[in-house]
């Protein structure tokens, strides 16, 4: 199968080099027929680069050790669904499984498109095949995932235990689809940038693809976040991790594209900023794999540094060159159509959300290069973790959560003083009482203060736009509030999908502050022996070491702590935390013993218990105990989020059309109603 | 030798063996020892104790606030990129940060304070020793760089809108000459216009 991986590789870089030379050649145009040609390569890019796949996931399963990458992640005993997402578990497999992705999502762009864009098409298919092209090529010539050994080992190393975890199965392939269908925005831009459609049609053609890369880049890092917590044991989900800022990075910009969009959809401005911002959001993630994949920077969770780096390097700055040299030369042909009346008004809002987006993308990407640049400088050594990002992000962070809340309140084009009163006057009551309420109830941090005020501001404009939506339909309609809530999100869902996904981000900001109240104390306990712990909420946990168990699972030793809790006097139950010494199929150790979190999770805050290991070999054993608030609220949040973007993209209820119609409702002021 | 005796001999060895056997078990702690019931009270030896960790007991300066602070700042020199803290207390395989903390715990005994326990492992390690850059010198372009960008992009932005601003407010207003028309085409009374902007109020975008 091997050959018929490497053949494959092969074919899709002939096939998508010859479609994307035919489609730059701009022969097609006037010629169906070629036209049809380069279209087809995208089909036929796709198809070739299955079969590469399906060769990879048959070795793995035939366990045909023979082939370095087989040998490398997997073993006789791993589990299947482990083998499946062996694919993707190391960087020689992740390059065809983004190869492969990006060909079918290319193929489907081509399918699904409307034919009123046709002319974009050859263009897209051009752009697409380049980007494949490229990681086909690091494949055959820096990372072949089909390499074969001059020996056969007995058995295979296995997979990394951090990565035997079901958030790891779907973590990565959501990040990957999220980086990946960027491109797909990314070469409609290009296109119009080369066929100088210009105006904001393109736009149309790619805002779904946008909010498909959006909710899945937000799957992706919210399940990122959630395997950190649950397998790495450290009981934290963000670290500012050089890996972790890259996935951040493209989805600030990809949001920040999201609110922007908005306002060249209804007022024609903004085109410049768009295309920026997109071609930014490409090459960002782009960024984002050159920084997990050369080991140029130190993270914690990278593969292994490689000279498959440097092809990405290389990539970027000819992409961004190219991109942006392609923008400046069309840049008087993106004049707006409106020019911007007013500091109060939505579009200066948006204007400001983006400042925001874009200045905490510029701020974790100056953290993140910051070594580099002080080594180069100065000529020392850095480093830039978790205290620098807090102290420089959160202030910005507040900032946009601030923004969050302004922008959907204010008027298009003017606000009057009446619509600011009107507007505001509930929602900034509401978070001026609820701060002074937690001040009031002994909160003395001004961070979380600001966070939990701002929040209760923005959650003040949601449920008054969704209270004013449903009066609104029940007064014109006569429904009664479910039928009139259901109603007024399917028949906008752009709008109150928008909403869903603020509540979301004002739910993640308010519970990342209960990071602040975090509490860990280590004890080492004999069987019996019990330690207590304060919760933050002011209860006692007691934590009684119950004993260890051990015990052979498929394909590691298990060692089960387990641990009677109670608190304040009340039985909860009893909690396990696990070290497992993973083996291959002849019981050979293959990894360090690695550990399983116990987590009891709840509203208010999670339990996490970490069996760190045992004193002379007996079950006297080490725990690190943590009491974490309020991260429960971090997952439902997340849903939240994704729930709001599913919803926002979802087809039909309220698109542009139904926007222009709108829009002209709005451009005019009625006789008589001037000062009103 | 007759086999009565030889029996009893027999029977004797066994049970000086057995004695033995058991006055050895106790001596030799944990050896082959049956497993506890939970709570018990006894600590028995694991059936695979290679199959976790071997750690050290927990000692009070594991969980002193102070201690567990200035090792949150103190990055592990294993290569990591985490700091002491939490790489001591999450992998449990580093060898690195485990010794690091007892370096902090012996500086703590001597009386150095938080600060002095980061200048000493500045000394030995260099500045990259602190999970943030001390904000002095080329680092402070590191702190104030983001913020400075980011309030110049709000000066520059309100500029440019407020420009724009005064460039439409000194042409005339497209909507009234819109609103003249629409009133001049529907010919709509003015309680249907009045209907009109309440509705529009009401479904504002």
């Amino acid at each position: 199968m091997t050959l018929l991986g490497q053949f494959a590789l092969w074919v899709a870089f002939l096939i998508g080099s010859f479609g994307a030379v035919l489609s730059f050649s701009g022969r097609w145009q006037d010629r169906p027929d070629l036209e049809r040609t380069v279209i087809r390569s995208v089909y036929a890019l796709a198809a070739a680069l299955l079969v590469a796949s399906l060769s990879l996931w048959k070795g793995l399963f035939a366990h045909d050790f023979n082939i370095e990458y087989v040998a490398a992640y997997t073993s006789r005993n791993l589990p299947t669904y482990y083998i499946v997402s062996a694919f993707w578990a190391g960087q020689k497999g992740s390059l065809l499984f983004w190869a492969v992705v990006l060909a079918c999502f290319s193929a489907v762009a081509q399918w699904i498109t409307a034919r009123r864009y046709a002319d974009l098409l050859p263009y897209v298919a051009g752009v697409t095949n380049i980007v494949v092209v490229f990681f086909v090529l690091v494949m055959i010539f820096a990372a072949n995932p089909f390499e074969r050994l001059n020996f056969i080992p007995e058995d295979g190393r296995g997979l990394n235990p951090q990565l035997q975890n079901i958030g790891m199965v779907m973590h990565p392939p959501m990040l990957y689809l999220g980086y990946i269908s960027v491109t797909i925005p990314f070469a409609f831009a290009i296109a119009a940038l080369l066929r100088r459609r210009l105006d904001s049609g393109w736009i149309v053609a790619i805002r779904k693809w946008t909010l498909v890369s959006w909710v899945f880049l937000s799957i992706g890092i919210v399940l990122g976040m959630w395997w950190a917590y649950v397998e790495l044991g450290w009981g934290g989900y963000w670290a500012w991790d050089p890996v972790e800022n890259a996935s951040f990075l493209p989805w600030l910009t990809m949001t920040a594209f999201l609110h922007s969009v908005m306002i060249q959809e209804k007022r024609g401005m903004l085109k410049r900023w768009n295309l920026s911002l997109i071609v930014a959001t490409f090459l960002l993630s782009i960024f984002g794999t050159f920084i997990t994949r050369s080991g140029v920077i130190a993270s914690v969770h990278s593969f292994t540094q490689s000279n498959v780096g440097y092809f990405f390097l290389a990539f970027l700055l000819v992409a961004g060159v190219l991109s942006f040299t392609m923008l400046y030369t069309r840049w008087d042909e993106l004049e707006p159509d409106a020019k911007l009346e007013s500091m109060l008004s939505r579009e200066a809002a948006f204007l400001f959300n983006n400042l925001a987006l874009v200045g905490i993308a510029f701020s974790v990407l100056w953290g993140t290069l910051f070594p580099i640049l002080s080594e180069a400088v100065r000529g020392t050594k850095i480093t830039v973790g978790p205290p620098f990002f807090n102290r420089v992000n959160v202030p910005l962070g507040l900032f946009l959560l601030a923004l969050t809340g302004i922008g959907p309140l204010i008027a298009w084009r003017k606000a009057s003083a009446r619509n600011l009163q009107r507007q505001f006057l509930l929602p900034v009551g509401f978070g001026l009482l609820v701060g002074v309420a937690v001040l009031i109830d002994g909160m003395r941090d001004m961070y979380p203060i600001m966070t939990i005020a701002l929040g209760a501001f923005v959650l003040g404009t949601v449920v008054q736009e969704f209270y004013r939506g449903v009066r609104a339909r029940h007064r014109m309609h006569g429904e009664s509030v479910v039928p009139a809530l259901f109603n007024l999100i399917a028949r906008n869902r752009r709008r109150y999908g928008g909403y869903i996904v603020h509540v979301g981000i004002l739910l993640m900001f308010i519970a990342f502050t209960g990071m602040a109240f975090r509490v860990d104390q280590e004890a080492t306990l004999k069987p019996g022996e019990s330690v207590e712990m304060q919760s933050p909420y002011g209860g006692t946990y007691k934590l009684t070491h119950l004993g260890v168990s051990q015990y052979n699972a498929l394909n590691r030793v298990v060692s089960a702590a387990t641990v009677q809790v109670d608190y304040d006097g009340k039985s909860l139950g009893v909690m396990k935390s696990e070290k497992r010494q993973h083996v291959d199929s002849f019981g050979r150790p293959t990894f360090e013993p690695s550990t399983e979190v116990g987590i009891r999770s709840g509203l208010r805050e999670d339990l996490y218990i970490v069996y760190a290991g045992s004193v002379d070999g007996t079950e006297e054993a080490v725990y690190r105990f943590t009491i974490n608030p309020l991260v429960w609220w971090v997952w439902f949040a997340g849903m939240v989020l994704v729930v709001g973007g599913i919803l926002t993209m979802w087809p039909g209820g309220g698109g542009i059309a139904d926007t222009r119609r709108t829009q002209a409702g709005y451009e005019a002021t009625l006789v008589g109603a001037e000062n009103a | 030798m007759t086999p009565t005796m030889t029996e009893r001999r027999e029977f004797f060895r066994q049970v000086a063996l057995g004695g033995l056997a058991l006055v050895g078990a106790g001596a030799l702690p944990g050896q082959a020892a049956p497993q506890d019931a939970p709570g018990g009270g006894e600590t028995g030896r694991l059936y695979n104790p290679n199959a976790v960790q071997q750690r050290a007991p927990t000692v009070g300066a594991d969980n002193d606030a102070l201690i567990m602070g200035v090792e949150k700042t103190l990055k592990c020199q294993c290569g990591c990129n985490l700091d002491i803290y939490t790489c001591r207390t999450t992998d449990f395989t580093c060898t690195t940060s485990p010794a690091l903390h007892r370096d902090i715990v012996a500086l703590r005994e001597r009386g150095l304070t938080a600060e002095q326990i980061r200048e000493d492992f500045v000394r030995q390690y260099g500045e990259q020793a602190l999970m943030a850059p001390k904000a002095e010198g080329f680092n402070l372009a590191g702190y104030f760089v983001p913020g400075l960008v980011m309030l110049l992009g709000i000066g520059l932005l309100s500029m440019w809108i407020l420009r724009r601003q005064r460039q439409v407010a000194s042409v005339p207003s497209l909507a009234a000459t819109e609103a003249v028309n629409i009133s001049a085409v529907a010919g709509a009374t003015p309680e249907e216009l009045e209907r009109l902007r309440r509705a529009l109020s009401e479904v504002k975008d």
